[in-house]
């Protein structure tokens, strides 16, 4: 048998943090902007981008979530 | 969370069911034959966490009672991941009755109460409901056939809908506010609509309150002034009144100070009577006093010229007392009485003189007379008629003729020339006498003259209190002077006839009769003036009515125009925040479809991992590939093709089953690394070979390595497995190793 999860390394999930996960996804997307929307301003995507991460700062300082 | 212990009563097939002493991990393996009760061990659990079942829902539950039984009751305790141990009890009967406490260890008083609450609370400590449950950590039987589960509580996409309900719960509060703002903006609209402000109102307000008070404002002064004109009209005519009684108990004889202090006290009243009538139309009404000022300027001419005489007198005074030596003359030529005096005395003193030597000298002429006349007979006869006469006889008779002629002329020569002489100083002593009494006659004229000016200059300095008679009287006596003289000319020549008492007596009445029928007319004037007055203090308190009329209604307005504004400006300001706030939401809304994209990127990524881990898990030789993707879908290695659910054997698709619950297992070991959870798996093997639930069992033995506690179920399998641990009934318990 060739799993053996905690043994076997590729058994082991990749995505484990879910708010390292949107972190890293938002300042992503902060550094490579996306095409504005049409009638839509880019610099409000970039505000709600900082929104998202003043939100998972918030989170965080609050205590990790429960599962 | 790991299961410590399990105990119930009449719950399913169960009369009295005490699982104690339970393996912290590891397997559970709950054999035994079929309809054995396996799977209601793992309902009761569930049924104890959930107070629901696999099959039976919360409204259902009574049919979790075992038969016969009125009443069923179950007790959990349990671990959670942060080593907390909790005890969850529930209380069934069949008349409906749920009763339900969770109580923490070494609490006295359970932590929560009733079905909801402990939802709650279970939820908070177990990180998620029955739905999360049975899509995760329990294979119920009937999930065999539906291997795909949510993911969502351990792709930790529950975590970032923390964020989204935060997004979402600020985006309520602000929805809130602005449906908040809205309301009072249709509010403010609203008040602006009931204000029912006019614009063209107010300016015509605006310009009749102008006008009213540029009106009011115009009465007011002209009241001011008539006031004012009052005032001084009525100090004018008691001046006029109170000169007009000194003048009319002044006399013919009164004091010139007299008459010229009243005379002007009345002119500078009629004065300021006409200053007062000047620059209003009672102006008309004044002629009253010019009778009294013509009478009044005819009395001022002669007063004047009286005056212009007492100065001349004045002035004459003053020579009188220069004359007298008694003030300095400002002209040392000027002749003086003191100089005449002393020019006089010297005169009648040398006189007096004269006369004595002259007086002297006649009677030693008188004396010598006879002495004389006897010496010179003598003489004749004794030495001259001797001795010249022949001689001078001779002479004579040479000369003239006749001897006796000459001798009798020389002997009536000698004997004439002593009374020659004393005629001489006899006529000088009587010229001299003359001359001293004309000089006593000029010294008493002068002295007449002393006394006169004394008695002059002892009247003249009280000519300003004389009455007019004596003035005239002082004047006359002003004739022993020239000056004098020169002024009583000049007195002719002005017209000092007016002096005449019975003239100026006449003149006095008229005059005083003018000055009454003034009185009466100025007391006329001085009724209109009242009359008028009144007229004219009743227009400022109409046009203060008007005025105050139109500034309440201008007030008003501007209030309402004010309060117009206000809302405006309220509307506005609240039109600035709505806007703010609508930001906010786009913002937020934004935020939640970014939040959103992350959530679908997460949850591709972590099915993407779940189908490798699945790959790993059903992978072999001949197999095809696993890709979780919504649905599970395997693709045939050999060609590519993609092979439906129903295309899978029903054993592949429980091991598929298997496997999703053991990915989501693993996914939750990597997120919570160390912790201890459970895992609920009734009947696994079904449907799976011998071989195949080997493989299955060797892999959950080793997730049971890791920690965690895997309750399984199944029937008896080889003899591979270890010998029973307990039994229940015809269950048995195995502890298998891991």
């Amino acid at each position: 048998m060739p799993l053996s999860a905690p043994e076997n390394p590729d058994a082991r999930f990749r995505v484990a943090d879910p708010l390292l996960f949107l972190e890293q996804f938002c300042r992503q997307r902060l550094e490579q902007p996306q095409p504005a929307a049409a009638g839509r301003q880019p610099a409000s995507g970039k505000a709600a981008t900082e929104l998202l991460l003043e939100r998972l700062h918030t989170l965080r300082s609050s205590g990790e979530p429960s599962a | 969370m790991i299961i410590q212990r399990l105990q119930s009563e009449n719950l399913f097939c169960f009369n009295r069911l005490d699982l104690h002493d339970l393996p912290m991990e590891g397997v559970i393996l709950l054999t035994g034959p079929g309809d054995s009760g396996k799977s209601a061990i793992l309902e009761i659990l569930c049924c104890a966490l959930y107070g629901r079942t696999a099959h039976l829902a919360r409204n259902t539950l009574t049919r979790a009672i075992r038969w016969g039984a009125e009443r069923a009751w179950v007790t959990l305790d349990f671990q959670t991941v942060d080593q907390s141990h909790y005890t969850l009890h529930r209380t069934l009967d069949t008349q409906g009755s749920h009763q339900v406490t969770l109580t923490r260890a070494g609490a006295d008083q359970p932590m929560a109460i009733g079905a909801e609450s402990v939802d709650q609370a279970m939820i908070q400590l177990l990180g998620g409901d029955f739905a999360w449950a049975i899509d995760s950590w329990y294979l119920a039987r009937s999930r065999h056939a539906k291997p795909f589960a949510s993911v969502a509580p351990v792709s930790g996409e529950t975590a970032l809908a923390q964020i989204a309900a935060m997004l979402h719960a600020e985006t309520t509060r602000l929805d809130g506010q602005i449906a908040e703002l809205t309301r009072a903006q249709q509010a403010c609209q609203e008040e602006i609509v009931s204000l029912g402000v006019r614009d063209d109102l107010l300016n015509r307000l605006e310009a009749d309150h102008d006008r009213a008070q540029d009106q009011l404002a115009r009465a007011h002064a002209i009241c001011a002034r008539w006031t004012g004109l009052e005032e001084a009209l009525r100090q004018a005519a008691q001046r006029i009144d109170k000169a007009a009684t000194r003048i009319t108990t002044l006399t013919a004889s009164a004091p010139l100070t007299a008459w010229r202090q009243a005379t002007s006290a009345l002119k500078q009243a009629l004065g300021e009577m006409e200053g007062a009538f000047a620059t209003e139309h009672l102006a008309n009404q004044g002629a009253p006093t010019t009778h009294v000022s013509s009478w009044l300027g005819r009395l001022h001419t002669r007063l004047a010229a009286l005056e212009a005489v007492l100065q001349q007198m004045d002035a004459e005074r003053n020579r009188l007392l220069v004359w007298l030596g008694e003030e300095p003359a400002a002209d040392s030529s000027t002749s003086t009485l003191a100089t005449q005096r002393i020019l006089l005395e010297q005169s009648r003193h040398q006189a007096q003189q004269k006369r004595i030597r002259q007086g002297r000298r006649a009677q030693l002429f008188a004396l010598l007379i006879p002495i004389f006349w006897f010496a010179s007979g003598i003489l004749w006869n004794q030495v001259l008629q001797a001795r010249f006469a022949p001689l001078l006889t001779g002479l004579l008779n040479q000369h003239l003729p006749g001897m006796v002629l000459t001798s009798t002329l020389v002997m009536m020569t000698v004997t004439a020339l002593p009374l020659l002489l004393l005629l001489c100083a006899l006529t000088g002593r009587w010229r001299s006498g003359a001359r001293l009494r004309s000089l006593e006659r000029q010294a008493a004229g002068l002295d007449q003259q002393v006394i006169t000016a004394w008695q002059i200059i002892d009247t003249v300095p009280q000519t300003g209190g004389l009455s007019l008679s004596d003035q005239v009287n002082t004047l006359e006596t002003l004739d022993a002077l020239p000056q004098a003289l020169e002024m009583r000319s000049w007195m002719r020549d002005t017209g000092l006839p007016l002096l005449d008492e019975t003239l100026w007596s006449q003149e006095c009445h008229q005059l005083q009769e003018a000055l009454l029928a003034c009185q009466e007319q100025v007391q006329a004037v001085y009724g209109l003036l009242q009359v008028q007055q009144q007229q004219a203090a009743s227009e400022p308190v109409r046009l203060g009515q008007i005025t105050w009329r139109t500034a309440q209604e201008v007030a008003h307005e501007q209030g309402r125009r004010r309060t117009r504004s206000r809302l405006r400006a309220t509307i506005m300001a609240l039109s600035q925040e709505k806007a703010a706030v609508q930001q906010q939401v786009v913002v937020r809304q934004e935020a939640r479809a970014v939040l959103d994209q992350a959530c679908q990127e997460l949850h591709g990524v972590f099915l993407q991992e779940m189908g490798r881990i699945m790959g790993l898990l059903v992978s072999g030789p001949g197999r095809p590939q696993v890709a979780v993707d919504g649905t599970i879908t395997l693709v045939r290695a050999t060609d590519s093709a993609v092979l439906s659910m129903a295309e899978l054997s029903s054993g592949l698709r429980h091991k598929l089953a298997l496997a999703v619950r053991m990915a989501l297992c693993l996914a939750w070991e990597a997120r919570f690394p160390g912790q201890r959870y459970v895992m609920l798996m009734d009947a696994p093997f079904t449907l799976l070979d011998r071989r195949a639930a080997q493989e299955m069992l060797a892999l959950l033995q080793g997730f049971g390595r890791g920690g965690t506690q895997i309750w399984l179920t199944a029937k008896e399998l080889d003899s591979a497995l270890p010998a029973p641990a307990r039994h229940v009934d015809c269950l048995t318990f195995r502890a298998l190793p891991t």
